[in-house]
């Protein structure tokens, strides 16, 4: 399901990408000098990124509305990873309460030819911006989800791993005024 | 410490092949340093006395660049056997998302375009260390502008540029019809205080950094044409 609309959208190498992404990171721990406020950026920047990128993701998946929390899972590790990626993530812990679950990045673009220095690791979260991709698309399909990152590779951890928790459902509201 | 994340230093452990590439690149990249200041002087000279007749390897007739041209289609574009694709939607929401994060962080635009510049420049020499791994050292400048306009443009952009010209005397003008940053932006030529400009900078650093990589430091500036088309002088 996934490979079939990777193989839909046009694609580029992905060096572009990773290495821009570096200068990037680079320049924000410039700017900020405290990673904190490094790692709380990068997630705004994935936020905003993430309202526009659910619309493509719409548009070129014919994914419908999912069943239960869940099953958005399955479809963010397996569709939304394997599209934009190229790469697809692995579901686990999930709660019985089905408010809440693991994603388990083995393989992750972003973080080809990066080694954090020794001052960085398990403070500096590389990725983050992926934290904030989720939420922002996930906003925008209802859902209000806290999404922290767990484990991160580049910090000597075996594997990077995105918890994401369902706060709430927003309702379908219609906007004031309109009939 | 001012570069926590390291360069383009990918381990050789992912793939067996990538190995014997390894020591060759780093010759082929000492030797180009080595080679620089010579080539930095000719550029220079050709700078400083644009008018007057040149004295070096710009007096090339058209005939043998062609040929040249030709050569240099004929050989395989060397990706890296490790290469992998994503989609181009990802990368370009990321793109907006980083242009507009440098253009607030600085209150003066010049700053801000110094900062996409300078983004560039690391991004470009980076991209094209592995991009040149098997490609000899060039002897001429118009050899490494032919790279920089048909490997390294397409491996950017999956295609080439559209349109070199040169005066020989050290100044390419490369166009691009259809610049792909610039394809999804609602862009009107006519006002005046919106321009897109911030996303070109960026990619004029990208020019800047891959040339400087092949030991020839450059000035590029561009000019915006209609309907996404951009132009890129450099000297």
């Amino acid at each position: 399901m996934g490979t079939d609309v990777f193989n839909k959208v046009e694609k580029i190498n992905s060096e572009l990408f990773t290495l821009t992404y570096g200068a990037l990171v680079t320049q924000l721990i410039k700017d900020y000098e405290d990673i904190e406020q490094v790692n709380i950026k990068l997630e705004q920047m994935g936020y905003n990124i993430g309202i526009r990128l659910i619309e493509e993701f719409l548009a070129k998946s014919n994914i419908g509305r999912c069943a239960d929390f869940m099953e958005t899972a399955e479809v963010i590790a397996k569709v939304g990873f394997k599209m934009f990626l190229g790469v697809t993530a692995t579901v686990i812990d999930q709660d019985p309460d089905k408010r809440e679950f693991h994603l388990i990045l083995d393989d992750n673009p972003l973080i080809d030819f990066v080694e954090l220095p020794e001052q960085y690791k398990h403070k500096l979260y590389y990725s983050n911006i992926l934290c904030g991709v989720i939420r922002g698309a996930l906003e925008m399909v209802q859902m209000k989800v806290k999404c922290t990152f767990m484990k991160c590779t580049l910090s000597d951890e075996t594997s990077s791993d995105i918890k994401v928790v369902l706060e709430e459902v927003l309702s379908d509201m219609i906007p004031v005024g309109y009939d | 410490m001012s570069d926590p994340l390291g360069g383009t230093n990918r381990s050789s452990t992912s793939v067996p092949n990538a190995t014997p590439n390894v020591v060759p690149n780093i010759a082929i990249s000492s030797i180009s340093a080595q080679n620089s200041p010579i080539n930095n002087n000719y550029i220079t000279d050709q700078v400083k006395t644009p008018t007057s007749s040149t004295s070096g390897g710009t007096t090339l007739p058209t005939s043998t660049s062609n040929t040249n041209l030709g050569s240099l289609v004929s050989t395989a574009i060397p990706h890296a056997p490790a290469s992998r694709s994503i989609a181009i939607s990802c990368f370009e929401f990321f793109y907006i998302e980083m242009v507009d994060y440098l253009m607030k962080s600085c209150q003066d635009k010049v700053k801000a375009y110094k900062k996409l510049d300078k983004l560039g420049f690391k991004v470009g020499n980076r991209l094209v260390e592995r991009l040149s791994i098997e490609t000899p050292l060039f002897t001429e400048l118009l050899e490494a502008v032919k790279f920089i306009c048909k490997v390294f443009w397409f491996a950017l952009f999956k295609k080439s540029i559209d349109n070199l010209r040169t005066n020989h005397k050290g100044v390419f003008v490369l166009s691009d019809k259809q610049f792909q940053w610039l394809q999804h932006l609602s862009y009107d030529p006519n006002s005046t205080n919106k321009d897109c400009t911030e996303y070109i900078q960026f990619a004029c650093g990208l020019i800047k950094g891959a040339m400087s990589n092949f030991g020839y430091k450059c000035t590029v500036t561009f000019e915006l044409l209609q309907n996404h088309a951009c132009m890129y002088k450099f000297y």
